[in-house]
């Protein structure tokens, strides 16, 4: 008996601690498919100018979206939890075709840093995820699913901050999406352009510092022209060495964007070497508002490729 | 014995062959009872861990992954090398040169607008020249000596060169000399962004 007794444990204890982990596996794991509706749950559908949508009974059409500023998107289509959107919904439509980036620049300009993105697989097709943006007393979540030739359709979950229960029930709707007639591509980044672009626009920022540091600490007109000229060469060697680079269908348009922006430093750059050249002083003011516009223009056209999903420094 | 249990007022014969099976008997049941009680604790301890384990379970899991979301269908660490999401910033742009120039231009300009009379009444072509005085001929009243074709300043202006600012200065559209604000915009350049 007592023998038996001492034994108990020793078979319950690995016993408990076998269930334990049991426990602790399945909960962590436990709703990894959420894009899957519920068994027996009825599904609507709602169809925009090129999306399907399937939502359940709970959630029904509205007409009027909410306003959020930089985010205008035409066509719209607008569900929300019991037909009231004032609190939460699903806005979808079309942005801007030819943009180039997924998010329209008024929107991103609203936008305090570079917005976290990813690109997620639903269930017919891949979509930019810009997750958690805070503003306008709300969360959304916004979905851009880029098309060849189209428009971008955009899927915009909003809620009230702190509230994720409707972000999820958008998120289920926004993973049943369909394009009608539209045909989508991969969105995943490539690593291989990813490296190359990398180093291109590395090699440039170092050259760059380096001439700007000579033309600030240069005494002679003439020494600042021909740094400057210098540099405008740089900009367009960048420019050509861009250009040469074969790039994914997804950054495509952000790399023209930015080949454009580094054809205009190096007119810009130019233009302050011919200033400095002809000592125009009125020129200068002029240069100088142009060298730092096309240098702002560069870095917006380098931050398309983090909206595009891309690791940036 | 025998005669002790005789003189019992209930004399009920018993017999140790009867009473034996009986304790026997009941020492397995408890003992039954006990593995039975066992049994049921154990279970119940297991469904205990299982729910506790489970719901520590569930409370990290949105830490690590937030629930009900979709999957990223690639990590962005996986695409490769970081881009710069902007140009460093540079040190401004600076004309030392240029900055000297204009201050002196912007003081002929003062002196020329001092020189009232005759001063103001040259000609645009000479007034360049009014513009290359130096610093000390303006406290001299003497407004004569621009068009004696005074020798450029000696702060390191090339001669032909500095004529066209300090033109383009006095001869504004809105017929006034440069100004203040105008000097100074022009002298460096902040293009650092």
């Amino acid at each position: 008996m007592d023998g038996s007794r001492r034994s108990l444990p020793r078979v319950v204890i690995p016993v408990l601690v076998v269930v334990a982990i049991i426990g602790y596996l399945v909960g962590i794991h436990r709703s990894s498919a959420p894009s899957a509706p519920a068994v027996g749950e009825v599904l609507h559908v709602a169809s925009g100018a090129s999306v399907l949508l399937e939502y359940p009974s709970s959630w029904q059409s509205a007409t009027t979206p909410p306003a959020f500023p930089g985010l205008t998107v035409a066509d719209p289509l607008l569900l929300a939890p019991g037909g009231r959107p004032a609190e939460a919904g699903l806005l979808s439509g079309q942005f801007p075709a030819g943009a180039p980036s997924p998010l329209p620049a008024s929107f991103v300009g609203l936008v305090h840093g570079v917005p976290d993105v990813e690109v997620v697989s639903l269930a017919h097709l891949q979509a930019y995820r810009f997750s958690r943006l805070s503003g306008y007393q709300r969360t959304l979540d916004v979905y851009v699913i880029p098309t060849v030739g189209g428009n971008p359709t955009a899927l915009v979950c909003y809620a009230p901050s702190g509230s994720s229960s409707y972000l999820a029930q958008c998120e289920r709707i926004v993973a049943s999406v369909t394009l009608v007639g539209q045909s989508t591509y991969n969105l995943s980044p490539s690593a291989a352009y990813a490296g190359q672009l990398g180093a291109l626009i590395s090699a440039l920022n170092k050259e760059r510092l380096t001439l700007r540091r000579q033309i600030r600490s240069s005494t002679a007109a003439h020494d600042l022209s021909g740094l400057a000229t210098t540099l405008a060469d740089r900009f367009a060697s960048a420019a050509t060495s861009l250009t040469a680079l074969e790039p994914p269908q997804a950054a495509s348009a952000a790399q023209a964007a930015l080949a454009t922006a580094l054809t205009e430093a190096h007119s810009a750059y130019t233009a302050l070497a011919s200033a400095a050249a002809a000592e125009a002083s009125a020129g200068y003011s002029t240069t100088e508002t142009q060298v730092s516009a096309a240098e702002s223009a560069v870095n917006s056209a380098l931050e398309n490729f983090a909206l595009l999903g891309y690791n940036h420094t | 014995m025998f005669e002790s249990r005789r003189n019992r007022p209930d004399s009920v014969p018993v017999v140790n062959t009867f009473r034996i099976p009986t304790a026997s008997m009941d020492v397995d049941t408890r003992s039954a009872g006990r593995y039975v009680r066992s049994g049921v604790i154990s279970m119940l301890l297991c469904a205990l861990v299982f729910a506790c384990c489970f719901a520590i379970g569930r409370a990290e899991r949105p830490a690590a992954a937030p629930a009900e979301r979709l999957p990223p269908s690639l990590p962005s660490v996986s695409a490769g090398t970081a881009i710069p999401v902007a140009l460093s910033g540079a040190p401004p742009i600076r004309v030392i040169q240029v900055k000297a120039r204009t201050t002196v231009t912007q003081t002929a300009s003062q002196s020329v607008l001092r020189a009232t009379p005759i001063a103001s009444s040259l000609p645009a072509s000479l007034a360049p020249a009014a513009a290359a005085i130096p610093a000390p001929a303006v406290k001299a009243p003497i407004v004569k000596t621009p068009v004696r074709s005074t020798p450029e300043s000696s702060n390191g202006s090339t001669g032909g060169t500095s004529t066209p600012p300090a033109a383009k200065g006095v001869s504004s559209p809105n017929g006034k000399p440069a100004t203040k604000s105008e000097t100074s915009s022009s002298t460096s350049f902040d293009s650092s962004g």
